[in-house]
């Protein structure tokens, strides 16, 4: 028997690694096969390249690359069966978790968002990357669409967390679901597009998906308010200032009025301490609620909030306010809330009615109010689902009503 | 000389003993008795001893044989060593426990395979059906 040389073994190497068999792993197994077929059909009267191509001849044309391609599969797909029902197993539960924490994010129920953040999670974390590996596996063979689905992964995983950080309030939604919904029209789209031109049999999905997707990003982009804002009319806006006005002025009399009364006789002095604690401590959370309505719908922090002038509220008409922290009650970010509001308010009325029992308190009454013809708690009909400048106006309102009730007292 | 190997290539290929889709479903089986009674084996060995002992009549194709044996081992079934020979390297394939266990039973079921079909087709044994 025959032996092959160093140079013989590196050539055959080297040329089957030409011929397909890519894994050093195989090519040791691939290599020695072959060495042993040359071996043994050598004799003095065959040269080694002769032996050789008849050996390559006994693969086939393609036989070699084809016994790595088969490897590849066997072995991408040992676990295929795990990851395929990991994959949809994870799939239900976070579609499962994403529909019942925004049911409970709606109604304000608890728990709605540990439901939507571990959804958010199973669906980011291992439904979408198995989907992308399950896919990116199945179309191995054609680079455009690993780039289609690397960019469709991200783009995707962008826009989930965009949305989650917007329903957390965490600071950047914004600018992570643009980021998203731009990188999948400018990046996604004309890749898909330029990838199903080619295949005729695909155009007619191409294009459903092609519409879909720009209706989609569409109207996620309209909704995060990135669109040109709708300013509020004249006439509302007009109101909007007078009743600040009116505020102020009233802040300023009030203040006045005490003033006099301190210096004035002693005897009433007194009486009137407690009533300027709870009105001023119910004025303070209002203000300061304000603040934090203004930084939160606005994504900026409060100091910032603070410099916001109520003329620069106007254009965030179509914004709508992030009011449903005032309604939470398991949000620990709720610095503010309705239920405090309404205990202040109520503190305010009863000091209001130990200093001056015939005081009229009806501007402080939350009666239910009628909205498009259905009865509406008070708050929910004042706070929920307005624009920024209405919400911060009806603040403001329920600040004059205190003021004027004080000043009702005070002028007695 | 050429036209032997393209016989021998036609006979491999395109003529073999059995059918392909035969042969496929047992693959697996035969390598897995091969290397319980021989510890340990390399692929042209194992392609050469089923040559051997089967008259040629079945013949298992590189093809098909070195993918299932990465897989066996990504399973667990078998082992690889590599030994150093001569000028290359030869990769030595050995069942563990497991792929002891997992051989016995694929011989089991196709003994028990054998059965039913004796019993379904009505084949006597020793008797010429060509």
């Amino acid at each position: 028997m025959f032996s092959l040389t160093e140079e013989q073994i590196a050539f055959i190497e080297n040329d089957i690694r030409v011929r397909g068999i890519t894994s050093p792993d195989l090519s040791i197994d691939v290599l020695d096969h072959i060495c042993c077929i040359i071996e043994n059909s050598l004799d003095e009267y065959k040269t080694f390249d002769h032996v050789y191509q008849e050996t390559l001849l006994l693969f086939g044309d393609k036989g070699l690359k084809e016994i790595q391609d088969e490897t590849n599969r066997v072995l991408t797909f040992k676990h295929y069966y795990l990851m395929n029902s990991t994959m949809k197993i994870s799939g239900y539960v976070s579609s499962l978790l994403i529909l019942f924490g925004s049911i409970f994010k709606f109604n304000h129920w608890p728990g709605a968002s540990v439901m939507l953040v571990v959804g958010v999670f199973f669906l980011t974390v291992l439904f979408m990357p198995l989907l992308f590996i399950l896919k990116f596996k199945a179309s191995a063979e054609n680079n455009r669409s690993v780039v289609l689905s690397i960019i469709g992964f991200v783009a995707a995983l962008l826009i989930c967390c965009g949305v989650l950080f917007r329903v957390m309030h965490w600071p950047g939604s914004r600018m992570i679901s643009v980021m998203g919904g731009v990188l999948l029209i400018l990046g996604y789209l004309p890749v898909y597009f330029i990838s199903v031109h080619k295949n005729t049999t695909n155009k007619m999905n191409a294009t459903a998906t092609i519409i879909l997707i720009i209706a989609g990003v569409g109207l996620f982009i309209t909704e995060t308010g990135t669109g040109t804002p709708r300013p509020v009319s004249d006439n509302f806006w007009r109101g909007v200032i007078e009743n600040d006005a009116l505020l102020n002025s009233m802040r300023t009399d009030n203040a006045a009025m005490y003033a006099k009364l301190n210096s004035s006789s002693d005897s009433a002095k007194k009486d009137f301490k407690p009533l300027k604690a709870s009105a001023d401590e119910l004025m303070n959370y209002l203000d300061e609620m304000k603040v934090y309505l203004t930084a939160a719908s606005l994504d900026m922090n409060e100091e910032q909030a603070k410099q916001v002038k109520l003329d620069d509220l106007r254009s965030e008409g179509a914004n709508y306010t992030i009011t449903n922290l005032l309604f939470e009650t398991d949000h620990v970010q709720s610095k503010y809330t309705v239920a405090k509001m309404n205990a202040l308010v109520d503190n305010f009325k009863n000091t209001v009615k130990t200093i001056d029992t015939s005081a009229d308190l009806t501007l402080l009454d939350r009666k239910e109010q009628m909205v498009n013809d259905q009865p509406v708690a008070w708050e929910k009909a004042n706070f929920e689902y307005l624009p920024l400048p209405l919400v911060i106006y009806n603040i403001s309102r329920l600040e004059v009503a205190v003021k004027n009730c004080e000043r009702a007292v005070l002028n007695k | 000389m050429k036209l032997f190997y393209l016989m021998h290539w036609f006979l491999m290929y395109l003529c073999p003993m059995y059918s392909s889709e035969l042969i496929k479903g047992t693959l697996k089986t035969i390598v897995l008795k091969l290397l319980s009674e021989t510890k340990q084996m390399y692929g042209y060995e194992i392609t050469q001893k089923v040559k051997e002992l089967t008259d040629s009549k079945i013949v298992i194709t590189e093809g098909a044989l070195y993918p299932m044996l990465h897989q066996l081992e990504a399973e667990g079934i078998v082992t690889t060593e590599t030994v150093n020979i001569g000028k290359r390297v030869r990769k030595y394939y050995t069942l563990t426990s497991s792929g002891e266990e997992r051989a016995k039973e694929k011989i089991f079921e196709f003994a028990d395979f054998i059965n039913t079909m004796n019993v379904l087709l009505d084949l006597k044994p020793g008797v010429s059906y060509v």
